[in-house]
């Protein structure tokens, strides 16, 4: 093995074996499916959701 | 101005209708705003709706003529049923189906029944498109905000997913360094509650305390602020570098964890709205949040919800 092959091994980072990372998703959220005051939305509650009062699914 | 709300005994407080009538008197046929570098415009048909935008839009409303994406605003009566075939059903507010044409959106409530009280119809490329609105449930005398929720977010999302970039739910803070720091979290993981703090710091600006929009610009991650606020009701009209991303976690002590950037960009993206139902917008993302990443520190961060969780992102 000459210096330079050495060299290249000793900087090499050791050998890491995959992992799962596991993460937690929140569909309800991702999706934009509810308004997070009445579950509603659109005309039907001009006192909230149509002006906007609500504007997302829990922050 | 009238006091309407408070003539006819609305619950509405002086101030909030006060509000409400000056909103009125900027109602138009023709409403632009630009979010995250994006704009898009409304235009009401001759027989549509005065428009009007939401009061946590005003400070993102500009006065385009063309935007980058454009869309014809009317009335239907009713609104017939789908075209194409159905890809997304949200569960809640919206389904969307897609024809040779492009998209539809289609928005219906329990409190409507199932007939759609709006729908819009978006090109392939969403550049354009109508949004359509029942002319049962919208009087005509009255202004209407046809991007209401969740429209408005729908429109972003889809867009940005064509390889532009992507919105995410964070916390965006300039720090007094004038480093860019995005916190992101779930519902209830603190995004407001660092926005709060943040604010009281007076050489901070927060940009946003629950949806950040990242885009990727000569070679930077950039963060934009936009409208859709969370109960902090911060949202600013204003971008800044990303320079470190955090992914809050309430906890016992103020704890920083590196997050390598496979690990990042999985968290980033369970905190991410995207199109669920497009393989290309889910494979844009991702590169996207794999460049992100690979050039922003991400971090897990544990905090308590005081003065000095500030001070430990400060001295990141």
């Amino acid at each position: 093995m000459t210096e330079e092959d050495q060299k290249a091994a000793s900087d090499r980072k050791p050998y890491e074996a995959p992992k799962i990372i596991r993460v937690s998703l929140r569909p309800d959220e991702a999706v934009l499916g509810h308004c997070k005051i009445s579950g509603s939305g659109g005309p039907v509650n001009p006192g909230s959701c149509t002006a906007l009062k609500c504007s997302s699914p829990g922050s | 101005m009238q006091f309407a709300g408070v003539l006819t005994g609305n619950a509405m407080s002086t101030s909030a209708c006060i509000r409400e009538d000056f909103r009125h008197d900027r109602a138009g046929k023709r409403l632009a705003a630009r979010i995250g570098g994006i704009s898009l415009g409304l235009t009401s048909e001759p027989s549509g709706p005065l428009l009007i935008a939401d009061e946590a839009l005003e400070d993102f409303l500009v006065d385009m003529e063309r935007c980058d994406v454009e869309f014809e605003v009317g009335f239907s009566d009713p609104i017939g049923a789908p075209h194409g075939q159905l890809i997304f059903d949200s569960g809640g507010l919206w389904k969307l189906y897609r024809d040779a044409e492009g998209f539809c959106f289609r928005f219906a409530t329990p409190h409507l029944g199932p007939t759609p009280y709006k729908q819009a119809r978006v090109s392939d490329d969403f550049s354009c498109g109508r949004i359509e609105l029942a002319r049962q449930y919208f009087p005509a005398a009255k202004p209407v905000n046809p991007l209401e929720y969740p429209l408005d977010e729908l429109l972003w999302i889809h867009r940005l997913a064509m390889g532009e970039g992507v919105e995410v739910h964070g916390c965006g803070v300039i720090a007094p360094d004038g480093r860019g720091m995005l916190l992101t979290g779930h519902s209830g993981a603190g995004k407001s509650t660092s926005a709060r703090l943040w604010s009281r710091h007076h050489a901070a600006r927060v940009l946003s305390d629950d949806r950040i929009i990242l885009r990727q610009e000569n070679g930077r991650i950039q963060m934009y602020g936009t409208p859709w606020h969370g109960d902090a009701g911060i949202a600013e009209a204003a971008q800044s570098p990303v320079d470190a991303i955090f992914v809050l976690q309430h906890g016992q002590a103020n704890e920083l964890r590196p997050l390598g950037a496979a690990e990042g960009a999985a968290e980033l993206f369970a905190r991410s709205f995207v199109p669920h139902h497009s393989h290309r917008g889910l494979s844009s993302v991702l590169k996207f949040f794999h460049a992100v990443t690979s050039s922003v520190p991400c971090f897990g961060f544990s905090f308590v919800p005081d003065f000095t969780a500030v001070e430990a992102v400060c001295r990141a």
